[in-house]
């Protein structure tokens, strides 16, 4: 704990002395997020995960997903629970997000927008399917601060900020708010094109995961449904180096 | 209706628990569906009595059925029953069939390179009703809604937005497919028994097995918003269909696109004597689809809309169309019960009274809208229309569903089919209306 707290005294009297576009450790924005995100997730990993949405604190539905993704090839998600949704499978790949439904006896995927939210959740398709920043947003770092944090209470953190690349992306600008020192990332809020507060996600639950302290809990409000939340626990994952890039594909995607 | 032995399908499905052990992981999921079927036969009376039922009579129906879709992982691959049905209904006297629709052996080769044998479809296409330019998997009927070729795909992703698939189908080389345009029914039926005035010209055949094999080559290209896939498929002197298709995301409006062009063409057709023969290799039959679909979701559910337009250069004009509708009728003769439950379980039949679910079968020009909709954990509803544009005869198909309980549906279902009289492709069904209710438990 003390690494981190003089990190972040480092960070701090970094920013004091004139260097407010690097991070702790004389880092680029680039290189944070990409610390950032693999806080959370390897670049390429195999994951189970239980997806539950309220409404006014009540359970409205509950999911149970596995989710396999390769930094730069692709993600593919396949829904596990509830019965009536099981063997529904999605692939993510470069701005396409398609869909098969085994179940629904159709014989082809069908292509959804990557916005649009995912399962009814408060969480986007692209949130879960494509679930990395760096590839997605232009990042710059913008200042500190003390966040109030469920788990881990007062933390002194980074503040990035990021810019979308492009329309498909699901936000046009994201802030993100990183632990110095282990680079965490704890928090982060979406902004519609309007520039309004969209949705804000907190990274709870730390704990070893796959080699590294990570958060397994990730919890999503949207401000314009202000009674729902989604809220994903991570029960597994495991780093995959070698997913094979045929699993990427619509031919795999509808076997 | 190609259905496989129960006895062999059994051996299959016990082969799964005894190399269940060293499987990575294990998936069984699927639904069992009961429900009552009310068929409505057709007020027009030359309709109604060549399936041996009185004009508008109603016959009520039970049917049943059990889909199971059951995967085993491996590190190197899956062996997977991807999609079976078990299935009975009154009118055949409650006898339980099965229809093995795909199964197969999928190995990694390499990191790229994934091959798999056995029955299975592959996916072709952008759009959302129409495919126009496959020709490599089975056609859509009702029954045979996801049935497979058998043969054997190779996919290669040389490149992370870059995938190839190579294929070749067997059943082509010792079935005798005989083809209409578009027609999804005589893919598994004897065209000799199913349309017995075709026979005359159907090409005798002495050619060897091996050249009734289908090739395909089909490659799709992940370019950002837009995804585009080109492919082609060939058959020795039945099939030569090159494509292109594409799918683009226009600010959260899907766009969907495909043209291809048959070189061989082996439909039959009526021709000048009064008979059918083919044009075969040389005239080029283009096709084309257009559309466009819109999702929306609130804090309570979703919506969503899709449109679409087929442009089918192998398809019957009017006069073509009403022909065979006059001669495939007239090969009917009235009949009692039995020639009911023959025709309404027969492929042709199924295919005909669910119009609302078939592809388009006979004309050049089509529209299709669905839309769909639901709340979430209360109910989904949907209703597909699929016009002929060439005669206005339609199909629609609608369902509602309620969903608040765990694993378990409520569903009632219609479909309905018109035409502005019985020369038409739509309004030429004995039984055009179906109304169906019952539950589906989900496992």
């Amino acid at each position: 704990m003390s690494r981190i707290t003089t990190a972040g005294a480092f960070f701090a009297l970094s920013l004091c002395l004139g260097a407010p576009f690097l991070g702790a450790q004389g880092v680029t924005p680039e290189e944070v997020i990409r610390q950032a995100e693999q806080s959370v997730y390897p670049d390429a990993f195999l994951m189970h995960a239980s997806l539950q949405t309220l409404e006014s604190r009540h359970v409205v539905s509950t999911m149970v997903m596995s989710v396999s993704y390769k930094r730069g090839v692709g993600s593919r998600i396949e829904l596990l629970e509830p019965p009536r949704s099981r063997g529904i499978r999605f692939l993510q790949k470069e701005d396409a997000l398609w869909l098969f439904n085994p179940q629904a006896g159709s014989d082809e995927a069908i292509r959804l927008s990557p916005r649009a939210a995912f399962q009814g959740s408060v969480f986007s398709n692209r949130d879960v399917g494509d679930p990395q920043f760096s590839l997605q947003y232009d990042m710059r770092i913008t200042g500190t601060e003390s966040l109030d944090h469920p788990q881990l209470g007062k933390v002194d953190v980074m503040l990035l900020e990021g810019t979308a690349r492009s329309q498909t992306v699901a936000y046009s600008r994201v802030k993100l708010w990183v632990r110095p020192g282990d680079y965490l990332l704890l928090q982060a809020e979406y902004y519609a094109k309007s520039g309004l507060l969209f949705k804000r996600a907190v990274f709870s639950g730390i704990r070893e995961l796959a080699g590294r302290e990570r958060p397994t809990t990730i919890s999503m409000v949207s401000f314009d449904q202000p009674a729902r939340e989604s809220i994903m626990t991570i029960t597994s994952l495991s780093e995959k180096p070698d997913l094979p890039d045929s699993l990427f594909t619509l031919a795999a995607l509808t076997r | 209706m190609k259905t496989f032995s129960r006895a062999c399908l059994g051996a299959l499905l016990l082969l799964f628990p005894a190399s269940a052990a060293p499987a990575q992981s294990q998936m069984l999921f699927g639904s069992l569906e009961l429900f009552c079927q009310d068929f409505v036969a057709s007020s027009d009376p030359s309709l109604s009595s060549s399936i041996g039922l009185g004009a508008g009579s109603p016959l009520l129906v039970g049917q049943g059925q059990l889909d199971l879709h059951e995967t085993l992982s491996f590190q190197q691959g899956m062996l997977s029953v991807a999609d079976t049905a078990f299935w009975w209904q009154g009118t055949d006297g409650g006898a339980l069939q099965n229809d093995l629709r795909q199964a197969y052996v999928s190995v990694t080769a390499a990191p790229a390179l994934t091959i798999v044998i056995g029955k299975q479809r592959l996916s072709w296409g952008t759009g959302y009703a129409f495919f126009p330019g496959d020709k490599l998997n089975p056609p859509v009927n009702p029954q045979n809604r996801s049935e497979g070729f058998t043969g054997l795909s190779a996919t290669l992703a040389p490149s992370s937005s870059v995938s190839i698939s190579a294929s070749v189908r067997v059943d082509t080389a010792f079935a005798g497919i005989t083809q209409l345009p578009g027609l999804p029914y005589p893919t598994s039926t004897d065209p000799a028994s199913a349309f017995p005035f075709l026979s005359a010209g159907i090409p005798a055949s002495s050619s060897p097995p091996w050249l009734g094999l289908r090739y395909a080559l089909y490659c799709e290209a992940f370019l950002g918003d837009l995804d585009l896939h080109a492919g082609a498929t060939w058959e020795w002197q039945r099939v030569l269909r090159p494509t292109v298709d594409f799918s683009l995301d226009l600010l959260g409006f899907i766009l969907d696109g495909a043209v291809a062009v048959e070189l061989a063409n082996s439909d039959l057709y009526p021709d000048a004597s009064g008979g059918y023969s083919s044009p075969g290799f040389g005239t080029p039959f283009p096709l084309a689809t257009i559309g466009i679909q819109r999702t929306e979701s609130t804090d309570t559910g979703s919506v969503a809309a899709t449109l679409e337009y087929l442009y089918d250069g192998t398809g019957y004009d009017a006069s073509q169309e009403s022909k065979f509708l006059n001669d495939f009728f007239s090969t009917l003769t009235p009949g009692g019960p039995a020639a009911t439950a023959a025709f309404l379980s027969s492929a042709v039949g199924s295919a005909w009274f669910s119009s609302g679910e078939v592809i388009p079968a006979l004309g050049r020009h089509y529209g299709a809208l669905t839309l769909s909709g639901s709340v979430t954990g209360v109910f989904s509803a949907s209703a597909d229309l699929v016009v002929n544009l060439q005669d206005l005869s339609l199909a629609l198909q609608a369902e509602v569903r309620l969903i608040r309980l765990e694993g378990i549906d409520i569903f009632t279902r219609a479909a309905w089919a018109w035409g502005p009289d019985n020369q038409t492709e739509f309004g030429s069904s004995p039984v055009p209306l179906a109304v169906s209710a019952g539950a589906a438990v989900h496992f």
